[in-house]
């Protein structure tokens, strides 16, 4: 009983190794993977998927940072309620998140409407691709730069400050560059999370399509053949986030 | 004359904690406020760095009201108790940090031309600490504020850092404000000590003076003092005679009347040894007491003996010289004699 207990820890550790064995099974039954990655579908949604993951990890910085940095520091009431907002997502279901946010930029939604007459289409488009990606992704960058921006010594901005340091230049010259490590961490989380966004990318734009939505499509016309070369390819991009977090986690200076 | 810095009816209220309100005003040269941990020192520092926003009362800066004044426009160097440098930089960009372009003199004062290059985790805690000092006279400040800039040092290495430290701010002609739990550097290093507990300033003034003479037994347990008790006063014509657990003694101060409920105490140099036979010293006379020597422990150049009384315990230092010739044994039955002019006495204080 004795020796069995003591294995149980690796249980669960096989079974989540199972979808990269799987990727290796498929890998070379895969013949016509450089068929389909040299096809234009996979290769526009290759790089739908890069330029909607690259917008929107800037906008997620862009916006996710300072509000991190707010969340830090200041302590104000219904802070609590503030942080369930921002962690609600990564709860969420996301394509829950995609039906909700479908009912108000989608064409029907205030929002939406407002859009269309303006000639501006947020649905089925790059911008609704983007949309749902920060919707769903930007919360791994505000949560990760505030734990950053939380550990920094509030006595190194405090001593900026005294040096003749406004505010914001505490801010660039201080708190951001001790807080790069996390927010790194962060923005490579946010651009894997939005490259890998099925659930509500699915909802607001069904094409163009990403590199998720078009495995899918491949999937439902034929089956796990199809599909391999996309998920092969996001499987590797997997790989590479993981490796560039656990880089920056080891490299002193970062 | 334009008061240098000038703290009115300051108040701050953290919890259950309160500080103030206070009224104090400081010179140029040292002033240390000293007080246990928890006493408000590093509050009251904040207040006047901008970190830390008071609930009431106004803060002037050679005549100029920087109360509503953020951090940076205050022109105040504050040395942090574990000097805060800035770990994503080296000692240069730390000590220029403020855009200082000749700070040569401050370098060279320090002593510190020869790290410029180095990271911060490559120094020492004195040269952090040297580091941390020059970034904040860097800035050229009107006041200098250190917290605690001794406490994270090594113990054997103090004191000389402390001498080390009294010359460079000797340098500098402003207001300079050392907070520290540590009696001994606040009399080393000041000109002036404030004694503050549980957020009120007790006794403000010259080092001596509250050293010679503190206002209360708080003050006096704060600067050191061992001999500390109580009595009541039954003659106030000339003299002051005091009747306490041992009898009556007699002590020079005039400030109290008969009935009056005081403190008193005095220093353990001024406890003298009586000999047998030896005519009474005229500033001993009405204070001799009977005891036994209780325990001894040699301190440089002299004992340190304790004695107890009928009833209460004091303590004695005892020069080297006299302590072999008289051979003050443990045990053995001695007489004591307290100097009347040494005699500190305090209105008494009932909440301890």
């Amino acid at each position: 009983m004795m020796r069995f207990t003591r294995y149980i820890p690796l249980i669960l550790l096989v079974y989540l190794l199972l979808p990269a064995v799987g990727a290796l099974f498929l890998l070379p039954s895969s013949e016509n993977i450089v068929d389909v990655i040299a096809g234009d579908a996979f290769r526009a949604s290759f790089r739908n998927s890069l330029i909607t993951a690259g917008i929107s990890t800037t906008v997620s910085a862009l916006f996710g940072i300072p509000l991190a940095y707010f969340l830090a520091r200041k302590s104000i009431k219904g802070k609590g309620i503030i942080e369930a907002i921002v962690i609600s997502p990564i709860v969420l279901p996301p394509i829950v998140t995609g039906l909700f946010l479908l009912s108000i930029l989608g064409p029907g939604g205030p929002i939406g409407m407002v859009a269309d007459k303006a000639g501006i289409r947020i649905t089925r488009s790059l911008a609704g691709i983007i949309l749902a990606q920060i919707a769903v992704a930007s919360p791994f960058v505000v949560i990760m730069a505030k734990t950053a921006f939380e550990e920094i010594d509030r006595k190194l901005e405090y001593a900026s400050r005294l040096l003749g340091k406004s505010g914001l230049e505490t801010f660039f010259k201080i708190s951001l560059p001790l807080a790069k490590r996390g927010i790194t961490a962060g923005l490579l989380m946010c651009f894997a999370r939005s490259l890998g966004e099925f659930g509500a990318t699915f909802m607001m734009a069904y094409y163009p399509r990403t590199m998720p939505v078009y495995l899918y499509v491949s999937f439902l016309s034929g089956g796990i053949e199809r599909a391999a070369p996309v998920a092969i390819v996001l499987w590797i991009f997997g790989l590479l986030f993981i490796f560039l977090i656990r880089l920056i986690e080891k490299t002193p200076g970062w | 004359m334009v008061k240098l810095l000038e703290l009115k009816k300051i108040e701050k209220r953290l919890g259950n904690f309160r500080l103030g309100p206070m009224d104090m005003e400081f010179e140029r040269g040292i002033t240390s406020i000293l007080g246990p941990s928890g006493s408000g020192k590093t509050t009251l520092l904040n207040i006047i760095a901008g970190i830390t926003r008071q609930d009431n009362g106004r803060i002037f800066l050679n005549g100029r009201d920087i109360t509503d004044q953020s951090p940076e426009k205050r022109q105040i160097g504050y040395l942090f108790q574990d000097f805060a440098l800035f770990p994503h930089l080296n000692v240069r960009e730390n000590l220029f940090f403020s855009g200082n372009e000749n700070g040569e003199r401050i370098i060279k004062l320090l002593e510190i031309e020869d790290l410029l290059d180095r990271r911060i985790d490559e120094l020492s805690g004195g040269e952090m600490q040297r580091v941390a000092l020059g970034r904040a006279l860097m800035r050229n400040p009107e006041v200098l504020l250190l917290d605690e800039p001794m406490s994270g040092l090594d113990e054997s290495r103090r004191k000389r850092m402390l001498v080390e430290l009294e010359q460079i701010l000797r340098e500098f002609d402003i207001p300079i404000i050392y907070v520290t739990h540590n009696r001994k550097e606040a009399l080393i290093l000041s000109d002036r000590i404030a004694i503050i507990s549980e957020g009120q300033i007790l006794q403000y003034g010259d080092s001596e003076d509250i050293f010679e003479r503190p206002v209360d037994r708080r003050v006096a347990r704060f600067m050191g003092a061992e001999n500390i008790f109580r009595g009541i006063v039954t003659s106030a014509e000339g003299l002051t005679e005091i009747s306490w657990e041992e009898g009556t003694l007699i002590a020079d101060e005039v400030e109290f009347n008969p009935g009056d409920v005081v403190d008193f105490c005095i220093r353990p140099e001024y406890v003298m040894i009586v000999r047998e036979g030896k005519p009474l010293k005229e500033n001993l006379a009405g204070n001799v007491f009977t005891g036994k020597i209780i325990t001894k422990v040699r301190t440089g150049g002299a004992h340190e003996i304790v004695v107890k009384l009928r009833k209460e315990y004091i303590t004695a230092l005892v020069p080297d010289h006299i302590y072999t010739r008289l051979s003050l044994n443990e045990r053995r039955k001695i007489k004591i004699g307290l100097r009347r002019d040494k005699i500190h006495v305090m209105p008494a204080l009932f909440r301890t």
